[in-house]
């Protein structure tokens, strides 16, 4: 267990956008002796924690959270665990995790007799460690569309169900420790290193094994298991328990730090309240599309007297809500904080003080908006189960986020001209079958089979479910097929069908992936990979390697974008066809078109740069 | 002035050439005499190119046999919906 040095005095004055007045005697008793174990734990006290000594009891919940995630040993080695925190505070430009995590990799290749280097490099990583990095960067970035494929992929590299966990929890924590450190503005503790060794570690590549088993992690349940000491808490605290800590439960020290933060973080109401805390959670879930948190936290409001009404507005848009407006202030930085780091200014804490929330307040905020990231990516990292259904609103606008309509509406004229019988070639079968030629529809499958295929297996993946998912179209599209009135090509209404009953399948077996539209902007996206290409890239390699290369950089983009390149790129489809597949307007299609191209630009950057001639050659 | 961010904001567009003339120009001042944005621009352009020509998605193939066989079993099993 690495040791730290103190680069600084530990009584050194926190640095925070706080401002502190002298403490409370019995507060600073606590704090005493909570920098106390702090110093004999870590070396030194983290500025991190210093600038949280008005609330000790907030320090003693992430104490707790980082020992039992972080620190103690598990399946994971704890260099992984660090480089994971290096790598996540790099992608979210996290100056004070940076600092941290690279001080915690040198004391621990210090101890290596073999002087290991400090962050390796991508290509020395074995293909386990990177496996787990990749599952652990896409819980940071994107947990929500998160799927029991990632596991799989792990598994394939004899990776088990601990490791999956661990990885996802690291990386939860991550997110945690780079909100509370951008909520509070803290200095970091150590040198920041230079991020340029650690770029090519976020250039998620694509898995690399056989995909290995489709199967969710382990759940705890029986009586005997639910009188274990966090989840009997938690069914006392909450009137049930929830089956994100059932599945946490497969280390009962996380679940058990869990319970911690929901005890010293959520519950108490001394400082925010209760309800003003659930509120936080739950917008930020909202905006993350994290279905499970949504869920719960209504349901939690609904134990403290909130109609489900109320919480569903807030969800769905709480400046519409009839929140106070200090409230609504205080959601909106939270949303802020939590959704746009690199934009969160000092001020933002302003605006709260300006709203006669006091420092305590303030502070409990920031660190409810790290807690709240931290279950929102463990949940849906874990592909925990819902254990409430959501609320009527909140779930219509996340459905049509992840949706679109079972089966299309007639369409309203996305192109110019509709087609006619001579410019879409199915006209006339399709008019067969529905004079009742049944068939004739053998030809509409022969003639688009393999591009619906392509479709579903872009959407749904490795998966089994695909060739279920081509029968379950093709018998949409024939049993719906008089609403067919050729307002669109009979491709095009298809395609619509294929995508939804692939996002329905993902769906159905919790693997939701999101279609957001909140997303189509290049703003915040910085090109990683400015490397000179080679003059002629198309030559570099085989066809069937290009294929394969192609193939896998686009089925690791993010489902909205996937989908609109996999259309538009690969299938060639026209950007007005696109549009209407989708259901969405052609600006929004190009901004989609052009980040994912860029994302797939970055992806394929490390193939196709130019060599550059070395001394001897 | 024209950032890298705001240029890299409008690649898209600018691969498109699809900007207001004066945009056009203010991204291409720009480009001139940036070697970060010249190299984006270029592998962007390839990056299409790869991917169109790549062949990634092959339709020469068609569906097996038997699936055709076993969707054609189902629908038939089912009249179509008569509005």
């Amino acid at each position: 267990m690495g040791q730290f040095e103190a680069p600084t005095s530990p009584t050194r004055m926190s640095e925070s956008l706080l401002r502190v007045s002298p403490l409370p005697g019995r507060a600073l008793e606590e704090e005493r002796r909570l920098f106390s174990v702090l110093h004999d734990r870590f070396g030194f006290v983290p500025q991190i924690l210093q600038a949280q000594a008005l609330l000790p009891r907030l320090i003693e919940a992430q104490l707790q959270i980082f020992e039992a995630v972080l620190l103690r040993d598990g399946a994971l080695p704890r260099w992984l665990k660090e480089l994971i925190g290096l790598t996540i505070a790099a992608d979210r430009r996290n100056r004070y995790g940076l600092a941290i995590h690279a001080e915690a990799l040198r004391r621990l290749a210090a101890q290596e007799p073999t002087g290991a280097p400090v962050v390796p490099e991508a290509g020395e990583l074995a293909p386990p460690h990177r496996a787990v990095l990749r599952l652990a960067l896409k819980v940071a970035r994107e947990s929500s569309s998160v799927t029991v494929a990632d596991f799989a992929d792990l598994r394939a590299l004899g990776l088990g169900d601990q490791h999956v966990l661990e990885a996802v929890v690291t990386a939860a924590l991550s997110l945690f420790q780079c909100t509370v450190s951008t909520g509070l503005g803290v200095s970091p503790d150590f040198d920041v290193p230079d991020i340029s060794p650690i770029r090519p570690l976020l250039t998620a590549g694509a898995s690399e094994g056989r995909p290995g088993l489709h199967r969710p992690l382990p759940v705890a349940t029986g009586s005997d298991v639910d009188a274990r000491p966090p989840l009997a808490f938690l069914r006392h605290a909450f009137g049930f328990i929830p089956n994100l800590f059932r599945v946490l439960m497969l280390r009962p020290d996380i679940a058990e730090a869990g319970a911690c933060g929901i005890r010293l973080v959520l519950l108490p109401g001394d400082v925010l309240s209760r309800a003003q805390k659930e509120n936080i959670f739950l917008v930020i879930s909202a905006k993350n599309l994290n279905t499970y948190c949504v869920a719960a936290h209504c349901e939690l409001l609904r134990g403290l007297g909130v109609s489900v009404e109320r919480s569903d507005q807030i969800a769905v848009d709480h400046r519409q809500s009839d929140l106070p407006a200090g409230d609504k202030a205080l959601l909106d930085v939270a949303v802020k904080l939590a959704l746009q780091p690199t934009e969160f200014v000092p001020d933002d804490l302003s605006r709260l003080r300006s709203h006669a929330f006091s420092e305590e307040q303030i502070l409990e905020a920031v660190v409810m908006c790290g807690f709240a990231q931290f279950v929102n990516a463990s949940s849906m990292g874990l592909v925990a189960e819902p254990d409430f259904r959501l609320p009527p609103m909140f779930a219509a606008a996340a459905s049509r986020l992840l949706n679109g309509p079972a089966v299309p509406e007639p369409l309203h004229a996305a192109s110019d001209q509709w087609p006619s019988p001579e410019t879409d070639a199915d006209w006339e079968i399709v008019s067969r079958v529905q004079r009742g030629d049944t068939d004739a529809f053998e030809d509409l499958i022969r003639r688009h089979g393999r591009r619906v295929h392509l479709t579903l297996a872009g959407i749904l993946r490795n998966d089994v479910d695909i060739e279920d998912a081509v029968q379950d179209t093709f018998t949409k599209a024939f049993q719906h097929i008089e609403r067919f009135q050729g307002r669109s090509t009979f491709l095009t209404w298809l395609t619509r069908i294929a995508i939804n009953t692939g996002l329905q399948r993902l769906r159905g077996r919790r693997d939701v992936e999101s279609l957001d539209s909140g997303v189509d902007t290049e703003e915040g996206f910085q090109p990683r990979q400015v490397q000179a290409w080679q003059d002629n890239p198309e030559q570099a390699y085989s066809k069937a390697v290009m294929r394969e290369l192609v193939w896998n950089a686009v089925m690791e983009l993010p489902l909205h974008y996937r989908v609109v390149v996999m259309l538009r790129d690969l299938q060639q489809l026209s950007t007005a066809e696109v549009a209407a597949a989708l259901d969405l307007r052609v600006p929004g299609v190009k901004a989609r078109l052009h980040r994912g191209r860029l994302m797939l630009r970055e992806a394929l950057a490390p193939h196709f740069t130019r060599k550059e001639p070395t001394a001897t050659s | 002035m024209i950032s890298c961010k705001d240029f890299v904001a409008q690649l898209g567009s600018y691969l498109e050439d699809d900007l207001a003339a004066e945009v056009r120009l203010a991204l291409d001042l720009h480009l001139a005499s940036c070697t970060t944005c010249q190299v984006i621009v270029d592998s962007s352009r390839k990056t299409l190119t790869i991917v169109t020509d790549s062949g990634a998605f092959d339709l020469s193939e068609v569906l097996p046999e038997s699936v055709t066989a076993r969707i054609m079993t189902r629908i038939r099993a089912m009249p179509p919906e008569h509005s």
